[in-house]
């Protein structure tokens, strides 16, 4: 077969579909051409070799129009099903709230004190690195956090969606009417 | 919807006299009979002539063309609407996305006094052993639901026969009452039951802890009967008799009858066929609300009988047409009866958003819109993929309740799996369907029927159904036959609250 009309991962993932009902071995002819070889597994007519033929034909049809849509449709589909997966996704546990935690522990009267060590930092180590070294004239200075590349932006923002995050789809999405019984 | 993923716009060179129309938005289309079906991503639709589509495609619609004013409101004139409104839209018809698994269904049992022909759910003769939920069981499930993001939690009890084991089901309504007085979720509970265990006690406390409940009437005595034995009697004088006295107790309770009564389904088997009158008169003699005509399905037990109770696609939508028509015709005369299947698919071509039935959607509820619980504790991601199991075949296993956490199980791979099999968006022969807005494929019907979780479309055959209900569908909303079934159709969309049913 010609590897311009069907990708080689369409063609092998066909191949492996049909490893319970025949043999097969796949080899190069040519730089673009592939050769499929059926071979009967016992037992199995030659009238019925030439039905999975037939078969192996449609599914490799198949395979490479859903491998075709799906390099076409992906961002798509993943936009789609990262929506989907988050949604359903366990709940993070809330972070600690991190003021209320100070809070606590000032309540406690165990707040630091001068004599700690990361309160005086005899080190330097809280000194900023700028502080430490400034630079030369001329020099430019060092990147701020502002010039780094930002994060890619999550494709499931629930702040783009008049749903949101959460939200509730109307009529509250249940199966239970009606009914199965 | 990303501008990769969109086809180029059609540009069409504007002549003088549409001087205006340089662009039209995106959309796909289908033929119906003279009209052709113009279908948004957004869901929007409207129809054209022949000769109109080809206008619009060849950028020379008319300025004073009748087609314009609904074309522009779908947003395909002037450019197509901005990509920001169009973003709205979609999100807006796929907040369902955003839920998380919302219906939570515990087999309770697998005992069944019945015999039902078509029995899909794997029954077991009532004498059996071994095959009840314990409560223990119920309560680690009910505790795994809890912890879905979702706001609505909707527990279904089914079986087998739940009334079988009731005590499991009450056990588990106790906890999942008491775990909600910190959840503050809503809940709702469902029992699916053929209603012939009923007795005064049960019932009593079906109505004080307010559970919706659900049953079958495949039509009238003969009909039902012949398809749902009970041995010692009548099955259907068994659920006559109790639908009946539960929608007494809802009037007792000072509850408008109009939305609160029992729901049922019917079944459509070889036997209906042709008799679509006969279970539409049935429903409303016992003066229920809603019908839902349900194809067979190949889960379980169904298959086995096939040959005896099946029929092909095209037999079924004969059958429906016929049969909704009918129940059209009523409406129009007075008499308010819904057709769920229809009411379904109105609902999301009549409405914006989307009514979240879990099996009619994409990417399907499997994993993330639902789960399933076995009465053994192993969990699926859907009730159809449990029924697989009880095949056999347990490729739709998502974990065990023993082991797994609710984390564990809708991160599975099956789960992600599914999702993608049934994300239309990127499915040969949906991605440029018309009917992609408001369509839905089963991965565990697929994979049933065509061995494979990608449904093959050209000869699947669920998906060849819903091509033929919504052809039927649009068909009515295209007719210009002075009859006013847009107005009927509206109804069957909207949704009415009740909140007797919700714990909040």
């Amino acid at each position: 077969m010609d590897l311009e009309v069907y990708p080689l991962d369409a063609v092998m993932l066909c191949a492996y579909l049909f490893v319970g009902r025949c043999f097969l071995l796949l080899d190069t002819m040519g730089p673009r051409r592939l050769v499929v070889t059926l071979s009967a597994k016992p037992g199995t007519s030659p009238a019925e070799l030439r039905a999975i033929a037939g078969d192996f034909q449609n599914e490799l049809l198949s395979q490479a129009v859903r491998h075709r849509i799906g390099v076409q449709h992906h961002r798509t589909r993943e936009l789609v099903l990262a929506r989907a997966l988050f949604g359903a996704a366990p709940e993070v546990e809330e972070r600690p709230d991190l003021d209320q935690m100070l809070r606590d522990l000032a309540a406690t009267g165990d707040v630091p004190g001068e004599h700690d060590d990361f309160v005086t930092d005899p080190l330097g180590i809280a000194v900023p690195w700028e502080v430490k070294h400034p630079p030369a004239d001329g020099e430019a200075a060092p990147a701020d956090a502002s010039a780094t590349p930002p994060a890619p932006a999550a494709s499931d923002d629930a702040g783009a969606s008049p749903g949101g995050a959460g939200a509730e789809a109307p009529g509250g999405g249940h199966r239970s009417e009606p009914p199965r019984s | 919807m990303t501008p990769a993923a969109r086809p180029p716009r059609l540009v069409a060179a504007a002549p003088a006299t549409c001087a205006g129309l340089r662009h039209v938005g995106h959309f796909r289309f289908r033929r119906l009979g003279s009209r052709c079906l113009l279908t948004t991503d957004a869901g929007e639709f409207g129809f054209v002539t022949q000769a109109e589509l080809e206008q619009l495609l060849a950028g020379t619609l008319p300025l004073d063309a009748p087609a314009r004013e609904a074309l522009r409101e779908m947003g395909l004139l002037d450019g197509g609407r901005a990509a920001p409104d169009t973003a709205a839209r979609i999100a807006e018809r796929k907040a369902f996305l955003s839920v998380g698994p919302c219906l939570h269904v515990l087999v309770v049992t697998l005992r069944c006094n019945q015999r039902c022909a078509y029995c899909h759910a794997s029954r077991r003769p009532m004498s059996t052993t071994g095959v009840d939920m314990t409560t223990d069981v119920a309560e680690r499930a009910v505790r795994v639901a809890f912890q879905s993001p979702a706001p609505s939690l909707t527990f279904e009890f089914q079986g087998g026969e739940p009334l079988a084991n009731l005590p499991v089901v009450r056990h588990a309504v106790e906890v999942a009452l008491d775990l909600n007085r910190s959840a503050r979720k809503r809940l709702t509970f469902s029992l699916v039951t053929n209603l012939s265990l009923m007795d005064e006690d049960m019932l009593a406390w079906i109505l004080d802890r307010r559970l919706q409940v659900c049953t079958s009437l495949d039509g009238p005595a003969d009909l039902h009967d012949r398809i749902r034995p009970l041995s010692g009697g009548s099955s259907h004088a068994a659920t006559v008799q109790w639908m009946e006295r539960l929608n007494r107790g809802y009037e007792e309770r000072g509850l408008d009858p109009e939305l609160y009564h029992v729901e049922a389904l019917a079944t459509v088997t070889r036997e209906s066929l042709g008799r679509g009158r006969d279970i539409v008169d049935e429903y409303v003699r016992r003066g229920l609300r809603g019908l839902f005509l349900r194809p067979l399905n190949p889960f379980g037990f169904a298959r086995r009988p096939a040959r005896r109770l099946g029929y092909t696609t095209d037999e079924f939508l004969a059958f429906y047409r016929e049969t909704l028509d009918h129940v059209i015709d009523l409406n129009l005369r007075g008499t308010d009866l819904v057709e769920r299947l229809a009411g379904i698919f109105l609902a999301k071509i009549l409405s914006p958003t989307d009514p979240n039935f879990l099996d009619i959607r994409s990417p399907c509820g499997a994993g993330i819109g639902q789960i399933a619980y076995g009465h053994d504790g192993q969990v699926f991601s859907c009730d159809e993929g449990r029924m697989v199991h009880q095949m056999g075949d347990p490729i739709f296993r998502l974990g065990d309740l023993e082991r797994d956490g609710y984390g564990d199980l809708v991160e599975s791979g099956v789960v992600r799996s599914l999702a993608v099999a049934s994300c239309l968006e990127a499915l040969p022969g949906c991605t440029d369907c018309a009917y992609l807005p408001y369509c839905g494929t089963c991965p565990v019907f697929n994979y049933t029927t065509q061995g494979n979780i990608f449904g093959r479309m050209p000869d699947n055959e669920k998906c060849r159904l819903h091509l033929g209900l919504m052809d039927h569908l649009f068909g009515l909303l295209a007719s210009d036959d002075g009859l006013d079934r847009r107005r009927v159709f509206e109804r069957w969309a909207s949704s009415r609250e009740r909140p007797f049913f919700r714990h909040e």
